[in-house]
């Protein structure tokens, strides 16, 4: 990888970037206001179970969309089979709006001919495959796309523990550290994974989360 | 030895002479064609309810799924006919030594203005058992499904607590041909989460899912309850994980509602869920499948 392209991968990936990942907790509001969370081994685990449940549910779309960017009906396809994948409504909701995010922004500022087109012809705009388009456009390779949306759902759930009150800015620094170690067997254990293959791992948080919406009182979008 | 067993059961209305009772929303439904090899048999009683339903009990030669077994079935619910499929008892999956996943493929066909009730007891997995299930049910606009999927945590009495090898469940409704839901769960041990680890806490994790305009009324209740806002200082209960989710699709313009709940919890208060999504079905199905069973 050059300075350049380096550089173009540290503004797609930094928080500034305006998709809005942080109004989302991937769960963890919810997981905490049920009691799942009583201790930093919890969290970990959590954390842990998070990781796994995206590596192998929505990472075998952002790879498969980032082999397939160029064919826009094939994109289309794998954007409606992920709508009717996630009938949780409330990661249905932050994945579609993450999404959206994405696209507008990086089309307004890259100008892409065939992202523009696309965006006007996909239905729910879900956040792993438009991932996976944008990535492969901009001419990032596979394994850091992979990597890329691998820490960015890390980043998000550990910065929604500190504003939980979960843990302290050091602390969650130091659990991210450690747990940027498994996201490399993570990612080779779903390498070969396309959409067909893509499921849930861990239904707890999954199942937690889905209860979102009716917590009296939340900070969080999901 | 490898086991494979397919069958065929297809659930159809009896042609009688006599008029056909105002009241009843569903025909006299009767199976019209039973096919089945070994290990595979149906039990199909005469007389297990009062009302118009079919009851069908799959059933498998040595009470439960043995490493290697297969079985296959497809089930075919026509127009303006009810059936339920359930069972006696838990279906067990015993441990696996050879590294070879047992496997059931159920497909199911509904009809219009037909209602498939997939009411069964929880598999059971024992301990190192691989355990793969796809169910896949095609219905049309007019057809109706509630569909309970239940997975317990092992041989509970014996102290087994989510000690299965891998546990793989896909379930994909089409409406009309077109996919609307899909969901598949992979549990199994990674290098980093144990499946015991995580869910040690809970004896039951539960699926229902329900689609169709002629139970409406069960998707209201299970929203009304299941959907109600949290009070000021109310905390939900870890013991008691339980999410809903509405489900709407439009297929050639017409509307079909339905929802997605989602249990995980210890085995008593299981039941008292499923005895809320069972107790709004009885007019139709006549008795509780999970009757004196827990």
């Amino acid at each position: 990888m050059n300075s350049l392209e380096l550089l173009n991968l540290l503004q797609l990936s930094d928080s500034a970037f305006p998709i809005g990942s942080f109004s989302h907790s991937c769960g963890l509001e919810s997981a905490v206001q049920h009691g799942l969370i009583k201790s930093k081994d919890d969290l970990r685990s959590v954390i842990i179970a998070c990781l796994e449940n995206t590596g192998s549910f929505s990472l075998p779309f952002v790879t498969e969309a980032y082999n397939k960017s160029w064919d826009s009906a094939e994109i289309q396809r794998l954007d409606n089979f992920h709508h009717i994948s996630v009938s949780n409504h409330v990661a249905n909701r932050a994945s579609s709006k993450q999404g959206k995010s994405l696209l507008g922004t990086v089309v307004q500022v890259y100008q892409f001919d065939e992202l523009i087109t696309l965006s006007k012809h996909l239905q729910h705009c879900h956040y792993a495959v438009l991932f996976g388009v944008v990535f492969s456009v901009v001419g990032m390779d596979l394994k850091t796309t992979q990597t890329a949306f691998m820490s960015g759902v890390l980043r998000t759930i550990i910065s929604s523990a500190v504003r939980l009150d979960q843990i302290g800015p050091i602390e969650a620094q130091k659990i991210q550290l450690d747990l940027l170690s498994i996201i490399p067997d993570i990612i080779l254990r779903n390498d070969n994974k396309t959409s067909a293959d893509a499921s849930i791992k861990s239904p707890i948080l999954d199942i937690s989360q889905n209860s979102h919406d009716i917590l009296f009182s939340k900070l969080f979008y999901s | 030895m490898k086991r494979r067993g397919e069958g065929t059961v297809v659930v159809d209305a009896v042609r009688t002479y006599q008029p056909r009772v105002a009241r009843a929303k569903y025909e006299k439904s009767q199976a019209s064609c039973i096919k089945h090899s070994y290990p595979l048999k149906f039990l199909i009683p005469q007389y297990a309810c009062e009302t118009n339903c079919c009851w069908i009990y799959p059933i498998t030669y040595g009470g439960g799924l043995v490493e290697g077994d297969h079985i296959d079935i497809a089930f075919h619910i026509k127009q303006n006919c009810c059936a339920v499929i359930t069972s006696q008892e838990s279906t067990k999956v015993y441990g696996c030594e050879k590294n070879i996943v047992t496997k059931q493929m159920l497909q199911y066909q509904v009809d219009d203005d037909a209602l498939l009730c997939l009411l069964g007891d929880p598999i059971v997995c024992f301990k190192d058992a691989s355990y793969t299930q796809s169910q896949e049910i095609r219905m049309t606009a007019e057809g109706n499904i509630v569909l309970l999927d239940l997975l317990s945590a092992g041989r509970i009495a014996r102290g087994e607590s989510w000690q299965l090898t891998s546990f793989k469940n896909s379930l994909l409704v089409y409406i009309d041909d077109q996919p609307v839901f899909n969901e598949v769960s992979h549990l199994e041990n990674t290098p980093w989460l144990s499946v015991h680890a995580s869910m040690s806490e809970y004896e039951i994790l539960g699926t229902c899912i329900v689609i169709g305009n002629n139970v409406k009324n069960l998707v209201e209740i299970l929203c009304k309850k299941y959907s109600a806002q949290k009070k000021i200082g109310e905390r939900g209960d870890k013991r008691l994980l339980c999410s809903i989710s509405k489900l709407e699709y439009t297929i050639e313009k017409k509307t079909i509602l339905g929802c997605y709940l989602r249990f995980l919890t210890s085995a008593s208060k299981a039941y008292e869920i499923i005895d809320e999504i069972v107790q709004p079905l009885l007019p139709i199905i006549g008795t509780n499948p999970y009757h004196n069973k827990y």
